[in-house]
């Protein structure tokens, strides 16, 4: 039944690739052409390099090296061309040849190392691509294999550290669990954070949904960011265009920047194969401390079924349970498995990959499970010299089973911490009445009714929580060259996605008083993109005015549509206990939303190089989209860059060791569209439901349809929000390019911020969707690179990244505040003077506030003037010599990290053997501990073995001094109630990867026809250094971009991983 | 001349596209929400707005004065916290908004003058009545309230207390008025009250009146005369009473199961206070309103204690899924009535109106009762009588709230810490940070009185 359409549009694309390669049979001819015979290899070592990139300039000739070195140019018509040899963090060369009628022309070229890699062909967007050497604004270039080598699965995962102020977060060690990107601070308070994803010119789909209707909200278990559906190994090139400097050319997507992915295609040459195999042992890497002294009761005295664990203290023939491991006290294993082939000829090129990915992850139970296939075959054909045609299909399937973990009361993590010691999660029926069986119902003998949490085991085990992808996403790409100086790009991309999630709670799970109930639910993407670039190739016109001058114009235009439609169906009262279909529940209901954006665009960019050392480029976009409102449906997004390689200049003095120097200012301006439908309102129909809970159906109740407004103004116009940025950089060179040097400043000033300012509820919208905040982000980057060591048995390399960010909201629009995220011990908010993310909550009554406290007596006081004697800050004491909560929340931390580094090495012996490792490090930012807070309250935390022990607390009131109790009543009011108290440290340093590696070229090897056999044994997340109290302090608590608050988040993971990769 | 040519075409091309900016931008979807109806009938604003009424009256607002009463105690997690009044502003934004975002207030306006327009004056006194029992509840709750301003101002004031409900008493006149015109139609299925019965609303018109005298009596005690003689005309039976609608239907069952029932299941018991005085007095609501807990026993919490093994509401009755929670019953103006005779001297005349609800309340309950006429009680005795009777019978009810405040009855054995019982909601977080009128919460508090609650 689904996916239907998924396949048929899979079908009818990979229809037209197979047409593409099956024509170039036909085309090929051979004749009297001349070939291109030679070997590249590094200069010093003479070791071959394998898989250079050898091309003619101005033809469509090239092929690529073999395993020796080798490579071989045919069908080449006799002439004088100019070969150029190209490998990734080596110096290119360019080199005349001339091929005679039917003849072999040999060149052999020997390489140089260059950490600078200046002739590294960056793509810029939008078609445009420069050497790095010419670039005015930073772009970050990810090695792709680093992106390989990181073992993870998931591309955003595997971008973690690799370029400075690209931000990842994981949600947690979950199989398929979503990752966040935030590049350069956040600039937005209400929109998405995250940078659009471009793959070969398309736009593809990275967001993760959760269970409601725009997707967002957990609903108790992990989501996936749909980006995980690309498969890494298909990847040749990612950019990162981080500020609007770089990414104003995509206009109103861009302003949270652009990841740029360019996929593999086949070389001209030999075909290529490569297999690789990996497989991985996944373990936890770090717990919450759960004490086992104390038992299930009140006040130190056993209770049944009881709540919390402040019972009487365990002697020691009480039998106890350590629950904070007991739901991952297992290994979980990745395999991995992927096949590509690739090759062609002159005129036709083809790419296929393959992948499967088989997850289960480290928790007990049948759930957590990932299984990922993906499929790409990607074609090119040269029609004539004219014309190009490129097909280029995706197909992913993944179907995962996720766990009902987190912050719900049927959430593993917050039941089986919850658990006190002396009580046995296991069995989870019960013996003897087959019941499920919770320590709050401990001994049951219903089976329709609530056991207030349910057991995790039996969560683990009993729940289902499944989906199901299928994905088809592709392009097809029409290059046309009318004139020699005129170039047409056409490209029509799609991609299209639909999704199923089942969520069965069974027959006595807390839903719905242990009736069972169940949801199923269907997402359904399709994003459609035109874009037709025209690209004018002056250089010999604007030679022929100045031979010192050079140039490229390009116009193009674009048209996308993106369609989004969900239907859900929920069911309750399984009447049948274990068959779930919504035909078995006694009540149904659906729901159903959607949306169609159009977004319109004309863009241009010109490029002026002068004395081949002054680079400038100016690029104007226009957009127009629908969900701007009507009075303002066009915008435009400029950009200037300027590169100056002084260097060249031919008045600089030489400097012994320094040989390249390069200064770039940036100025552009990008945006984020406005939310769909924000400018309309109307009236609703369905739930009337609490902050904490009870749900009436006014939509219809007892038979009567009913509606309501929306407690959300209608916008009267909407902008998009406008990110204006300047960035100024050195990139510098040393010691024969050996050694680079990149520092950047970049600021930026994000305006027309769309944010739903409160309006006071009285008036009868609490919510008014309005542009008018703004955000300011402003850092330093720093990217080094050293090589310093290369021999021909030994070669060292050490690259670093590290970059800061300042965020600051500095404009509001009067409003004290926007919180974007309630939870009812803390929020996290914008609002003036603090960054966006700041947290807001509960902190003890503190002196300096103006504040009152009301005594035993009912005389209230002012706590400042009473005391006056008190610093600001300090915290008042009450008659028994406590702290007290402040009745208003107050501003807490900052989840911000001050500054994030990333440090790779790498060590290659004798040609043969790499050792890698990677060190990722975050720190200065905040993360509340909020599972922490309420296990101390639950008296399970192993932090009130201290009860019973008395402390006298620091401040200033009536009490003052006094030594007391760290009892019962202060565990569980003040105590943990005092979210401030829990608000630490999340800095971390972590060895993200640490790897050996070796590649086997032996004899034996060549015998079976291979080329080469790697074996590489990594490690992944092996070392976390971290003052954090909690679990990995790499976490999030929803899908929705709060940062840095963890309530029953689920831990994190390591692995070790045993990689084989075979190439033909 | 093929340059040309081409040049020509790319440009034509360019030029084709530009003139369908426009229509590339609007169109079914696109320029409308297909996810919201912008036009709706008035049977389902009305319905929505009972709705909303049964929500506000047995939700949030009354959880926390059950446990501040400590007819109920919370005995978890932040419920706890809020029993031991300890409670913030933000928690106050839900009911605040219920009180006058979507079916509250703004659509009741709405309602008003849909009704008006279609000259329908059934419905629009109906719906008067409604938004006096939301702004006078919500009066009650939070003293001062923005009231006369909220549909001029985009930052109403606070009006005075006593100011809201003058204005309430105005605007039930006029119900009372709109609905004997006898114009328009009320349509009896979307009346979630009285199936469309009208004098039935008139009735409660007077109850409203009846009650928001009575609350005014401490301040002025003129007011007395005028609640009995609203009291006397108002609610005429126990059948008649203004209670919710529930059923055993997912989402329309009562809040107070749905709460037993969720994630926050154990976060509130029966307040130790309440089991405590019923067993006392051996009287048969004990096993009516309580279920057991896992002893078989009745139990109660007390602020503080936390205990989430006390019993709960009795899961046939008040902890139903169909359970109607009563707002305005014929039990409360017999008590205001006895009240008022109390307040004028009749104390006999009081006893016997109180031995009245008592028959009354035995016959609904099936229970039997002990009378007080006779007894000899005088003086503060008889106020104590009436006052400990209201508390009980109405249980769940946000009135015993200000009938404490009031008359201080009933009069707690012990508090959290031994601190003061709080006497007011506080403003909520998202009306404090933009309504410039509202002030801090540490400048005033939770034990602040009411304008109508001097003392």
């Amino acid at each position: 039944m689904i996916k239907a359409k998924s396949l048929k549009v899979f079908i009818a694309i990979a229809a037209i690739v197979c047409m593409i390669v099956a024509i170039s049979e036909v085309s090929f001819a051979q004749g009297i052409y001349g070939k291109i015979k030679g070997k590249v290899v590094e200069q010093g070592t003479a070791m071959p390099l394998i898989g250079t990139n050898v091309s003619l300039l101005g033809t469509t000739l090239g092929a690529a090296t073999d395993r020796d070195g080798v490579f071989e140019i045919r069908s080449v018509p006799p002439g004088t061309y100019t070969i150029l040899v190209r490998f990734m963090g080596y110096k290119s060369i360019k080199q005349e040849v001339t091929v005679g009628a039917s003849q072999e022309a040999v060149a052999n070229f020997e390489l140089k190392v260059d950490v600078l890699q200046l002739d590294e062909i960056v793509v810029t967007g939008m078609g445009g691509t420069l050497t790095k050497e010419k670039l005015g604004v930073t772009i970050a270039k990810v090695r792709t294999s680093d992106l390989v080598n990181s073992d993870e699965n998931n591309i955003v995962a595997a971008m973690a550290g690799k370029a400075s102020n690209v931000e990842i977060t994981s949600f947690s060690g979950e199989p398929g669990a979503t990752q966040f990107i935030q590049i350069r601070g956040r600039n937005t308070i209400a929109g998405s954070r995250e940078p659009l994803f471009i793959v070969d010119g398309v736009p593809i789909d990275n967001s993760t949904r959760g269970l409601g209707a725009g997707g967002s909200g957990s609903g108790g278990t992990v989501a996936t960011n749909r980006g995980s559906d690309l498969n890494p190994e298909d990847i040749a090139s990612m950019e990162i265009l981080k500020g609007a400097s770089a990414s104003a050319i995509y206009g109103s997507r861009a302003a949270n920047g652009v990841i740029l992915i360019t996929t593999k295609s086949g070389k001209p040459g030999r075909t290529n194969i490569s297999y690789k195999t990996s497989y991985s042992w996944d373990e936890v890497n770090r717990i919450v401390p759960l004490q086992t002294e104390y038992g299930q009761g009140d006040n130190g005295v056993y209770k049944k079924d009881y709540l919390r664990s402040w019972g009487p203290k365990l002697d020691a023939s009480t039998p106890t349970y350590d629950h904070s491991m007991e739901m991952w006290d297992q290994t979980g294993h990745i395999m991995d498995n992927n096949l590509t082939i690739s090759g062609g000829n002159n005129l036709t090129t083809f790419y296929a990959s393959l992948g499967l990915i088989n997850q289960d992850g480290p928790f007990v139970g049948n759930s957590d499970k990932y299984k990922k296939y993906s499929f790409r075959i990607k074609g090119s054909h040269v029609v004539s010299d004219k014309l190009k045609v490129t097909g280029n299909l995706a197909y992913a399937k993944v179907n995962a089973d996720y766990l009902n973990s987190r912050s719900n009361s049927g959430g593993i993590t917050l039941a089986v911490w919850r658990t006190p010691p002396d009580f046995n999660n296991l069995p989870y029926l019960d013996p003897e009445t087959g019941l499920h069986r919770s320590f709050r119902y401990s001994t049951p003998t219903e089976l329709r009714a609530s056991r207030k949490y349910d057991n995790p085991f039996f969560t683990a085990y009993e729940k289902i929580n499944d989906s199901e992808v299928g994905r088809t996403y592709g392009n097809l790409t029409l290059e046309y060259d009318p004139v020699d100086w005129i170039g047409v790009n056409y490209t029509l991309g799609s991609d299209y996605s639909e999704e199923d999630k089942t969520r069965v709670r069974p027959v006595s799970s807390l839903a719905n008083s242990g009736n069972g109930s169940m949801w199923l639910r269907n997402y359904n993407y399709h994003e459609i993109d035109n874009n037709l670039i025209t690209t004018f190739k002056l250089e010999k016109y604007i030679k022929k005015l100045n031979k010192n001058f050079s140039g490229t114009f390009m116009a193009g235009y674009n048209f996308n549509r993106r369609e989004y439609k969900y239907l859900s169906s929920y069911g309750d009262n399984f009447v049948a206990p274990n068959y779930y279909q919504m035909d078995n529940c006694v009540t149904t209901n659906s729901t159903e939303y959607e949306y169609l954006i159009h977004t319109e665009s004309f863009f241009g960019q010109a490029t002026l190089d002068i004395y081949d050392q002054l680079f400038l480029t100016a690029a104007l976009r226009n957009d127009g989209s629908s969900t701007f409102g009507k009075n303002e449906r066009r915008h435009w997004f400029p950009k200037f860059s300027t590169a100056w390689e002084f260097t060249k200049f031919g008045k600089m003095p030489k400097i012994p060791y320094f040989n390249y120097g390069k200064l770039h200012f940036a100025y552009g301006e990008a945006g984020s569209q406005p939310g769909v439908y924000s400018t309309m309102t109307g009236f609703l129909s369905g739930n009337i439901s609490g902050w904490w809970t009870g749900t009436l159906n006014a939509g219809s109740y007892d038979g009567v349809g009913g509606f309501y407004s929306s407690s959300i103004a209608p916008a009267t116009d909407l902008r998009p929000e406008r990110t204006k940025e300047y960035e100024i950089g050195v990139n510098l060179g040393f010691w024969d390019s050996r050694i680079g040097f990149d520092l950047t400043y970049y600021k930026s000033r994000t305006e027309d911020v769309i944010f739903g300012i409160g309006v006071p509820p009285s008036t009868g919208y609490s919510v008014k969707t309005t542009n008018g905040a703004v955000i300011e982000n402003k850092g330093w980057e720093i990217d080094f690179n050293i090589n310093p060591i290369k021999t021909k048995n030994f070669s060292w390399d050490l690259g670093m990244v590290w970059a800061t960010n300042e965020n600051k909201c500095v404009d509001l629009m009067g409003a004290e505040m926007y919180s974007y995220f309630d939870w009812s011990m803390i929020s996290s908010v914008a609002a003036e003077g603090y960054p966006i993310g700041q947290f807001y909550g509960r902190d003890y009554l503190r002196f300096g506030n103006g504040s009152t406290f009301t005594l035993k007596d009912g005389t209230t006081i002012n706590i400042d003037e009473a005391y006056p004697n008190a610093p600001a800050g300090e915290a008042f004491i009450d008659e028994d010599g406590y702290p007290t909560l402040d009745p208003q929340f107050r501003f807490l931390r900052d989840p911000n990290p001050d500054w994030t580094a990333g440090i790779r090495n790498e060590f290659t012996l004798f040609g043969k053997i790499k050792l890698s490792s990677f060190i990722d490090i975050k720190q200065g930012n905040y993360v509340w501990n909020g599972s922490k807070a309420q296990l101390i309250n639950f008296g399970t935390h192993e932090e009130t073995l201290k009860r019973g022990t008395t402390k006298v607390f620091d401040g200033y009131g009536p009490g003052a001094g006094n030594d007391v109790e760290l009892d019962q009543n202060w565990y569980k009011g003040v105590g943990s109630g005092a979210t401030s108290q829990f608000i630490e440290d999340g800095s971390y340093v972590r060895l993200r990867e640490i790897a050996i590696s070796y590649t086997l070229r032996h004899k034996i090897v060549h015998y079976f026809g291979l080329s080469d056999i790697n074996i590489r044994l990594s490690g992944r997340n092996l070392m976390l250094w971290t003052d954090y109290s909690g679990i990995d302090p790499e976490t999030n608590i929803n899908n929705t971009g709060v940062m840095g608050m963890d309530y029953f988040n689920m831990p994190n993971t390591k692995s070790y991983v045993l990689t084989l990769r075979f190439n033909y | 001349m093929i340059k040309k040519i081409c040049i020509l075409i790319i440009l034509v091309t360019f030029l084709g596209i530009l003139p369908n900016c426009e229509k590339n931008l609007t169109g079914p979807k696109l320029d409308e929400d297909p996810n919201k109806a912008t036009e709706v009938t008035m049977e389902s604003l009305f319905s929505s707005v009972q709705i909303n009424s049964f929500w506000f009256n047995e939700n949030f607002a009354a959880w926390i004065v059950s446990m501040w009463m400590q007819q109920m105690s919370g005995t978890g997690m932040t419920f706890e916290n809020y029993g031991n009044y300890q409670i913030m502003e933000v928690v106050f934004d839900d009911p605040w908004k219920k009180a006058y975002c979507s079916a509250g207030l703004v659509n009741i306006e709405k309602l008003k003058s849909n009704a008006n327009e279609n000259d329908n004056r059934i419905v629009a006194g109906i719906t008067k009545i409604l938004e006096a029992f939301l702004m006078g509840t919500t009066a009650s709750l939070w003293g001062d309230i923005p009231y006369s301003e909220v549909s001029s101002s985009e930052t109403p004031k606070l009006d005075k207390q006593s100011a809201v409900y003058n204005s309430l008493h105005q605007l039930l006149d006029e119900a009372i008025t709109d609905i004997q015109s006898g114009t328009g139609y009320l349509n009896s299925e979307a009346d979630h009250y009285y199936a469309g019965d009208i004098s039935k609303w008139i009735a409660v018109a007077h109850s409203l009146k009846a009650r928001f005298y009575l609350e005014w009596a401490e301040v002025d005690a003129s007011n007395y005369t005028l609640a009995i003689a609203e009291a006397q005309q108002g609610i005429a039976s126990t059948a008649d009473n203004f209670k919710s609608k529930h059923s055993d239907i997912s989402r329309e069952e009562n809040c107070w199961f749905q709460f037993e029932n969720s994630a926050y299941s154990g976060y509130i018991r029966a307040g130790k206070f309440l089991v405590e005085l019923l067993k006392s007095r051996v009287d048969p609501r004990l096993e009516f309103y309580f279920g057991t807990d896992a002893n078989g026993e009745y139990t109660g919490s007390d602020p503080g204690e936390g205990n989430a093994n006390a019993s709960y509401l009795n899961p046939d009755t008040y902890g139903s899924k169909s359970w109607s929670s009563e707002f305005v019953t014929w039990e409360e103006m017999q008590f205001i009535i006895a009240e008022c005779q109390y307040a004028s001297g009749d104390e006999s005349g009081a006893l016997t109106t109180l031995d009245g609800v008592l028959t009354e309340i035995e016959g609904k309950f099936n229970i039997t009762l002990p009378r007080y006429s006779g007894t000899g009680l005088t003086g503060d005795q008889v106020l104590e009588a009436i006052m400990m009777e209201k508390y009980i019978a109405m249980f769940t009810n946000i009135v015993v709230w200000s009938d404490w405040k009031r008359t201080g009855y009933p009069v707690f054995t012990m508090t959290y810490k031994d601190q003061p019982v709080p006497r007011r909601f506080l403003y909520p977080l998202a009306e404090r940070t933009t309504n410039p009128n509202i002030p801090d919460a540490s400048a005033y508090g939770i034990y602040v009185h009411n304008e109508n609650d001097p003392n």
